[in-house]
């Protein structure tokens, strides 16, 4: 009976500590992953999204060409692959400095925008002196605004995982508020975990190597958990059913959630790995040594014999 | 004198109560799990399925939603056999279904039914709000000013212009030239005066252009091709 409680004990401390687990490693993910900018940038590093943005911009400024006048070449002999990159990157650092708190506002740099507006003011001056036009105080505002509009137009292409978007709908400032909780949460997960495993130690100090056993279950079924779920989007095709088919917002959004589950599934293979080998630890070598010797006389005298003498062999022990 | 102390009993546990206990476990947490995510899912299910609600499962370059046809048709050979009235063929999205001609401003364009970035580089494009070729309505057509009505603002009253369809051919005579702002709907609307309204934007180098030019036509003859 005593031990059908324990066990019953376990079996709860076990499940517990199963949600405990998946709590720890959602937390440590979304922190160290998910909110990390290095995850986003490494992603942009491979290229395939700068040359997205590069075409995406070629074409919208072949576009406007046929109601502006103004070739495209004037802007993409600015925008080139590598200013593109600068501007992604940066557009990705300073939404991340707004999420951790490093700045109040989310705002971008022109500074890599500089050769190309000095090339827009002189398409204009010329203009201006082949059309005997002014350039009084209205000129250069509209100068003034044409520019301010065609950057705000090569940050919303560059700012490919849509921070301003996401501002604009209030997320971001959600994410702000959310994080600042992180480390608390983190410290406050594994403190449940441990505390839950020194209650499996506590239920279990006659035979403190079934711990092994249930810890065992938890972390193994925690992660076969994960693993199944990011296995499955990962190699279903899920993540290409996103909406957005814009080139560039499409293959950033669905490369760093390729890249998300493709760490998830490490991450639970391994742990996988050691909650199976914490079983196998024990189903081979579970047993106290202690109780080794009692249960082999206890064998024999059993099959030989129908009483033991229990208080000799623990007088012996 | 040995004292009689009860000792427990320390059998194995079963191998077949350590294996079925994970799947036990496994079974419970699974539950748990499905219990406590109903809630979640049911409000999040629609943000999701909207996220992820392309299931053709296409490359990650942005697909083209009409291929234009090069080939272009002047349909100058349907008017042979001609009559006052006769059956309307409806285009489909993207089809080049006329060609549209001027002498006074020496234009000559194909004509697309409704109206994207693609077509508009290939030709002049009727808003698919507005009424088919042949029916009593504002027929409505645009097309980029630098490229095929560059020369829209040089009409003059009485100009004629000529639209030639697989189903007929339709000529129309210019009314009046007039600039409204782009917010302005009101020549661009579907309404059931019969008339033809060809517009263009205002070039404006200094950004994009707030103004549109529309040129208003009266019908003079519909015939239709007896097919």
């Amino acid at each position: 009976m005593h031990k059908l409680r324990n066990y019953v004990l376990c079996v709860f401390i076990s499940i517990a500590l199963f949600f405990s687990l998946l709590a720890t490693q959602a937390v440590f993910f979304v922190k160290i992953s998910v909110m990390n900018s290095k995850s986003y940038c490494s992603i942009v590093e491979e290229g395939s999204i700068t040359f997205n943005v590069y075409k995406q911009l070629e074409s919208y400024y072949d576009m406007t060409s046929n109601t502006t006048g103004i070739s495209s070449e004037v802007f993409m002999n600015n925008l080139t692959p590598s200013c593109l990159k600068t501007i992604i990157l940066s557009c990705i650092q300073n939404g991340f400095e707004y999420i951790n708190g490093t700045t109040d506002k989310l705002e971008y740099s022109s500074f890599e925008l500089n050769g190309l507006n000095k090339d827009l003011e002189q398409v204009f001056s010329e203009y201006a002196d082949d059309n005997s036009i002014e350039k009084d105080a209205e000129y250069n505002t509209r100068v003034n605004d044409f520019i301010s509009q065609n950057e705000a137009a090569v940050f919303e292409t560059a700012d490919v995982y849509q921070f301003t978007t996401l501002d604009k709908m209030g997320y971001l400032k959600t994410m702000r508020t959310l994080n600042r909780y992180f480390n608390a949460g983190m410290f406050l997960s594994v403190l449940l975990t441990a505390v839950l495993i020194v209650c499996l130690f506590l239920a279990n100090k006659k035979n403190k190597r079934n711990c092994t056993y249930w810890i065992g279950i938890s972390l193994s079924l925690s992660s076969l958990i994960c693993l199944a779920g990011a296995s499955y989007l990962n190699f279903s095709g899920y993540f290409n059913r996103f909406a957005v088919k814009s080139p560039h917002i499409y293959t950033a959004i669905t490369s760093i959630l390729h890249k998300f589950s493709q760490q998830l599934i490490i991450v639970n293979v391994i742990l996988l790995a050691a909650g199976v080998g914490m079983i196998v630890y024990f189903i081979f070598r579970g047993k106290d040594k202690r109780y080794e010797g009692m249960d082999n006389i206890h064998h024999h005298r059993h099959h030989h014999h129908h009483h033991s003498t229990e208080s000799s062999q623990s007088q012996q022990n | 004198m040995i004292s009689k102390k009860r000792t427990h009993h320390h059998r194995a546990t079963p191998k077949f109560v350590l294996i079925l206990t994970p799947v036990f476990i496994l079974l419970i947490c699974c539950a748990l799990i499905i219990l406590l995510n109903i809630p979640v899912y049911n409000k999040t299910q629609t943000y999701i399925n909207v996220i992820f609600s392309d299931k053709l499962k296409s490359n990650t370059t942005a697909s083209q939603s009409i291929s234009v046809d090069k080939n272009i048709k002047t349909y100058e050979d349907t008017q042979a056999d001609v009559a006052q009235n006769g059956e309307i063929i409806r285009p489909k999205f993207g089809d080049q279904y006329g060609m549209i001609s001027c002498d006074a401003i020496n234009l000559y364009v194909p004509l697309y039914w409704g109206s994207s970035d693609t077509l508009l580089k290939n030709g002049a494009c009727q808003s698919t709000a507005s009424f088919v070729l042949g029916e009593k309505g504002n027929v409505v057509i645009s097309a980029h000013v630098n490229t095929f009505f560059a020369d829209l603002n040089k009409l003059k009253e009485n100009d004629m212009i000529t639209i030639n369809t697989s189903y007929g051919k339709f000529t129309y005579k210019v009314t009046e030239q007039v600039t409204f702002e782009k917010t302005n709907k009101k020549y661009v609307t579907p309404s059931e005066e019969d008339k033809l309204t060809l517009y263009t934007c205002v070039p404006h180098i200094l950004g994009p252009s707030d103004e549109r030019l529309a040129v208003i036509c009266e019908p003079v003859e519909k015939l239709f091709s007896n097919q």
